[in-house]
């Protein structure tokens, strides 16, 4: 089995953490009544048209998510996902330590709207989309009274970036008592050195970084076992 | 010591002060669902001109709020996603907003619902928020706002008095904040629920106080300067 900090992170280093942290394959300690969240797969970020956006990782995860919530709507398993808040339009946004602090305005007029989701992955009605201020899909937001609204006991973690949103939003995620699965296909990042090393940390602390086609076969899974989750 | 009982509360109002620094007023839920005449809440048999009384205190609340340099929070009510609560029906509150949001589809729209009455100033440099349950601490980024404006004290008005108001009330009160809610800046669908609300919170949450004991505690012009870039033009 090929895993993403293969190569990266130092076999001694992986074996230290084995260790102490458990085993590095395993089986995911997934529940029965997942949901999938899709962090800032937006133009700006897919895109490099887009001073924020990185093209060459961020379209192969947009065309892994599109094939995850294909499985995932027909499973009737809810899909939610983020849009990071433009300070243009909430200028609270940018209170705090500014450590990343976007800038950014839709200043070109020749792209469409950058914090839009890509359309490649768009919406479908019966999807949430969150809009959020900081890193973590958590914070300020109602996501999480909707997961517990939901029922849900599971969230599938994707999209961009991996070391930046996508990690704090899985570290929330496993806070808050859900079991955490993120995909590996299906994040990405500008940094191919901080994705892998990201996938690495969260997988032997707080989630189980899976493969797509892992994922797909839980959902099927999922399907099968769970009748009340099965889209009319 | 011994609680007055709810007569002699009622009958007794003293001046409080109302801390001049580190303080910011949030308006709670002065929108068109809950104060207009066209509001869906009328058509489900829940009379807003009730309301209206806490009109003219609101805005003399949030006036005098700008000229003493403190900072002006509207939260607003809007429904999280339909979608998000299709299944659940778990709480009072959201049976009132999904009948407004059920027919603000069809007659009006959601914005307009959420939209601040148009007899209330919101001046540039206010805060506009939108919360999906009755606090405004709830799923919602207040907090963040409120510390990275360094504010530790809250003057809380709006509508109603026993429901969004005494939420938020409590919610800022127990998240450490100076709680101050403006007994002339509130309005409650039925008279008793509201001054029974005030009573209660006046008791054990924060203090009740007038429009008048906040214009005498803020002169205007006082407030530290926030830094500018911090603060923002209205969401």
């Amino acid at each position: 089995v090929t895993r993403p900090w293969d190569g990266v992170v130092p076999q001694h280093e992986v074996d230290l953490h084995a260790q102490r942290g458990g085993a590095v394959d395993r089986t995911p300690s997934w529940g029965s009544k997942p949901a999938v969240i899709v962090v800032d797969m937006t133009r700006e970020f897919v895109d490099s048209a887009y001073a924020t956006g990185w093209s060459p990782t961020g379209q192969p995860a947009a065309a892994a998510n599109v094939s995850l919530l294909e499985s995932a709507r027909d499973a009737g398993i809810p899909v939610y996902y983020t849009r990071q808040i433009m300070q243009a339009r909430a200028p609270m946004a940018m209170i705090g330590p500014r450590r990343w602090t976007s800038t950014r305005v839709d200043a070109s007029p020749t792209l469409p709207l950058g914090g839009e989701i890509a359309d490649a992955i768009s919406p479908h009605p019966t999807d949430v989309v969150v809009d959020k201020p900081k890193p973590s899909a958590f914070f300020g937001t109602p996501l999480l009274s909707m997961l517990i609204a939901e029922g849900i006991d599971t969230v599938i973690v994707t999209g961009m970036v991996t070391s930046g949103c996508v990690r704090a939003t899985a570290i929330d995620g496993y806070m808050n008592n859900f079991s955490v699965v993120v995909v590996e296909e299906a994040t990405a990042d500008w940094s191919d050195f901080q994705h892998r090393t990201a996938l690495f940390d969260l997988h032997m602390k707080y989630a189980d970084v899976v493969s797509l086609a892992e994922v797909l076969v839980y959902l099927t899974a999922v399907h099968g076992r769970i009748p009340d989750v099965v889209s009319t | 010591m011994n609680f007055p009982s709810f007569d002699e509360w009622a009958a007794t109002i003293v001046p409080v002060d109302v801390p001049a620094d580190n303080v910011a007023v949030l308006v709670v839920d002065m929108q068109n669902l809950m104060l207009s005449d066209n509001s869906t809440l009328n058509d489900a048999g829940i009379d807003t001109r009730a309301l209206r009384d806490s009109i003219p205190g609101v805005e003399k609340l949030t006036a005098t709020a700008r000229a003493s340099g403190h900072p002006v929070i509207f939260i607003r009510i809007k429904n999280m996603p339909e979608e998000a609560l299709d299944d659940t029906e778990r709480s009072r509150l959201h049976d009132y907003t999904s009948t407004a949001t059920t027919k603000a589809e069809n007659e009006y729209d959601d914005e307009w619902a959420a939209a601040i009455i148009p007899e209330l100033t919101v001046a540039p440099g206010d805060y506009v928020l939108d919360k999906p349950f009755g606090s405004a601490f709830v799923a919602t980024r207040l907090e963040p706002l409120l510390t990275g404006l360094g504010i530790k004290n809250l003057v809380v008005c709006g509508t109603t008095t026993n429901m969004c108001v005494e939420n938020s009330a409590r919610h800022a009160a127990e998240h450490g904040f100076g709680t101050y809610v403006v007994r002339d800046a509130v309005g409650e669908f039925e008279v008793s629920r509201g001054q029974h609300a005030l009573y209660a919170m006046d008791t054990s949450v924060g203090r009740v106080v007038t429009t008048d004991d906040v214009a005498r505690s803020w002169p205007a012009g006082t407030a530290i300067a926030l830094d500018q870039d911090l603060v923002g033009a209205s969401a």
